[in-house]
């Protein structure tokens, strides 16, 4: 591990980088990133299309969480903040840390730009499982037992599985051929939902509008469905940062310097697709997160992936909720869909970001 | 049991347009689409006569175009799930050479020996099948257009622009048995249907439409809703309640946010997705519904979506059904 050491210092000289990145140099950015995002929860579950103060918002929330009750207030509020409300912002916190932690960590293990979490097929496996819910017999509900989260779940684990199973030549999976691979079992997957779309035209909607991600329906079961997967990929991830760090110098020298390409390549891939099957299972496709996030991290704190990983989490956490607040609120009755507000204000807002910093994006440290 | 395909396009569309639409403009549009009069609304052209049928008979169509029909049609092809039912229920039934897939009522329409799709219609085989007349309530991918110019005679009466409220279904029925020559059975009709419609406004006449009980009306799990500027919309202005969906923001068939669901305290609740799993008990379950005045006091009540949202004589039973379902005591 000394080689990588040097090599890291000679980059980081190269490139006129202040000292090596330490945890006690890391902890102030982290924790303002995480009273950020948590200012921000806050923030979202006391705004909505119905008036309810914050102080009786908060007092909700203490009762639920503290149990300690802060004066009386309605049950409409009570249900409106604790069950609506509530779970609907942190499902969106959850999937949008999820996209953007998995987005960041799928740049780096493809050492690819354009990389997304959605690359080997996860959305596209999860859009046939859900739609074959959807036009099949069987209940759809938004409540507890639906079977509609696990069949996305389990569609985009087959998708994963093939793209990589395909990918593989000999003992080594080549990151183009991973990419590749994906992007083909995406294309089968996305031919047989349109193909079921066409054919079942009477649940054509209902398809769309899974497709389309909404949080309309969010509750604490799927918050609970979701954040184990999130949780584990977060704490499987997160220490490999000096490693993705190497792995972008160049795959063989990586090799050269001890680390086991393949190896870190699978482990990152499996939980970074598990966490968003999940997410992707309680949510539909959000799209733009992944990708987008990532690089907005880079470009205001730099490329180091110590750093990128968790804050790309914090960020896509607060982004997804502020949007979500939009699609919720931005009508005093109806929604709009995630999608549309993520890919309309997140957008310029990316690309304004770009302007402002003036320099291109870099994606290996 | 299933939506009307066109119907359905007709959402699906919205789901797309409607949502940049609303980003766009958030929501500057006609309020009142239901009460504005189209000027191509499908209408007989020349002072209607005496009950005999009087060929020719022209129609003027909602492309502003003029059918002219020589003869009593023999091979009708509909592609309208609802003017089949108004066919069948006016006897004209005999004279039906193919009905589309969606058509699934009565038995006669349902077990049609030779279907047709509508939602992606295929001129050819509907050329094939030598019409005199194809009725369209949608014109899918210039269906119309092409028809013409195979010179098939073609009545088109959109049903997103002309067939927007009970009245314009009875216009349906008077214009169908006119074209069809049996303008006896569908006076009959019109009289039956016209008695239980006066019957349903009778018994709410007088009810205050700012007091008068909240209805929610659930397309999908996803609350997806009918607004006052729908075809559903109409039976609840119809029966003077008020729809929490209001204009929808000009869309007729918005996505209303579960927070505004509650915070509006529907007092009755109505499903029109019991066939895709939504119950009355799964309702009750959703958590934070529980305070829902509909809830509370049981007033969840299931439809068949088609006949609240497919434009034929069953309309009539729709109203009635919601109507007993929001004012129990009156409806008896």
């Amino acid at each position: 591990m000394i080689g990588i050491e040097r090599l890291r210092a000679a980059h980081a000289s190269r490139r006129a980088e202040p000292a090596p990145l330490t945890w006690y140099a890391l902890a102030p950015t982290i924790a303002l990133a995480a009273t950020g995002t948590v200012a921000v929860i806050v923030v979202a579950m006391c705004l909505g299309t119905t008036r309810i103060s914050p102080a009786t918002t908060l007092g909700v929330l203490g009762d639920h969480l503290l149990g300690v009750s802060a004066g009386s207030h309605s049950a409409s509020a009570d249900a409106i903040v604790w069950e609506i409300r509530a779970p609907r912002v942190l499902l969106a916190a959850l999937v949008g840390a999820t996209l953007a932690f998995a987005g960041a960590a799928y740049q780096a293990i493809f050492r690819n730009p354009l990389a997304e979490p959605y690359i080997m097929g996860v959305a596209a496996g999860a859009s046939v499982g859900a739609t074959l819910v959807i036009v099949s017999p069987l209940a759809i509900t938004a409540g507890v037992l639906s079977p509609l989260p696990p069949a996305a779940f389990a569609g985009a684990l087959i998708a994963v599985s093939l793209a990589y199973g395909l990918a593989r030549v000999g003992t080594t999976v080549p990151s183009a051929s991973l990419i590749l691979s994906g992007v083909a079992v995406s294309s089968v997957g996305t031919s047989l939902v349109t193909y079921l779309m066409l054919a079942y035209n009477t649940r054509t909607l209902a398809i769309l509008n899974w497709i389309l991600g909404s949080f309309n329906t969010a509750s604490w079961t799927k918050v609970a469905i979701a954040s184990p997967y999130a949780l584990v990929a977060f704490a499987v991830i997160l220490p490999f940062g000096r490693v993705l760090n190497v792995l972008q110098l160049d795959e063989t020298e990586a090799r050269h310097l001890g680390v086991d390409v393949d190896r870190v390549r699978l482990i990152v891939l499996v939980a970074a697709s598990l966490a968003t099957a999940a997410a992707v299972a309680v949510s539909g496709l959000i799209g733009f997160v992944g990708l987008i996030v990532p690089h907005a991290v880079r470009l205001v704190w730099g490329p180091d992936y110590r750093r990128v990983l968790p804050l790309a989490a914090f960020c896509g956490a607060s982004f997804l909720v502020l949007m979500d607040l939009i699609a919720r609120s931005a009508d005093a009755t109806f929604e709009l869909p995630i999608g549309v507000v993520t890919a309309l204000i997140g957008a310029p807002c990316f690309l304004l970001l770009l302007r402002r910093q003036g320099r291109a994006i870099e994606v290996r440290p | 049991m299933r939506i009307s395909q066109t119907w359905w396009r007709w959402l699906f569309a919205v789901a797309l347009a409607g949502a940049l639409a609303a980003a766009a403009c958030g929501g500057g549009s006609d309020s009142s689409p239901s009460r504005r009069q189209n000027p191509n609304e499908p209408t007989l052209v020349g002072a209607p006569s005496a009950s005999a049928p009087n060929y020719p008979i022209e129609v003027r169509r909602s492309d502003g175009k003029t059918l002219t029909v020589g003869q009593a049609p023999k091979r009708i092809v509909s592609l309208s799930p609802g003017a089949t039912e108004i066919l069948y229920a006016i006897g004209a039934e005999g004279q039906i050479a193919a009905v589309d897939k969606q058509a699934d009522y009565p038995d006669g329409a349902k077990n049609f020996p030779t279907k047709v799709d509508a939602f992606e219609p295929n001129v050819e085989a509907i050329a094939a099948l030598q019409p005199d007349l194809v009725i369209v309530a949608s014109d899918i991918n210039g269906l119309v257009a092409r028809l013409d110019s195979l010179n098939i005679p073609v009545y088109f009466a959109d049903i997103n622009t002309d067939i927007k409220t009970v009245d314009d279904v009875m216009t349906q029925i008077n214009l169908l048995g006119r074209v069809t020559g049996h303008t006896d059975q569908a006076t009959a009709l019109l009289d039956t249907l016209g008695q239980r419609l006066r019957a349903v406004k009778d018994k709410v006449q007088g009810i205050n439409q700012t007091t008068s009980p909240k209805v929610y009306h659930e397309l999908d799990s996803t609350f997806f809703t009918a607004s006052e500027g729908s075809f559903v919309g109409d039976l609840y202005r119809t029966l003077r309640a008020r729809n929490i969906a209001g204009d929808g923001g000009g869309n007729p068939y918005p996505q209303m946010t579960q927070e505004a669901i509650i915070a509006a305290n529907p007092d009755v609740i109505v499903l029109a997705d019991e066939e895709f799993g939504v119950s009355i008990d799964s309702v009750k379950a959703r958590p934070g519904w529980a305070n829902i005045a509909a809830v509370k006091n049981n007033r969840i009540v299931a439809i068949d979506p088609d006949i609240v949202s497919r434009p034929g004589p069953r309309i009539v039973d729709a109203l009635e059904q919601l109507g007993k379902a929001i004012y129990p005591e009156r409806f008896q």
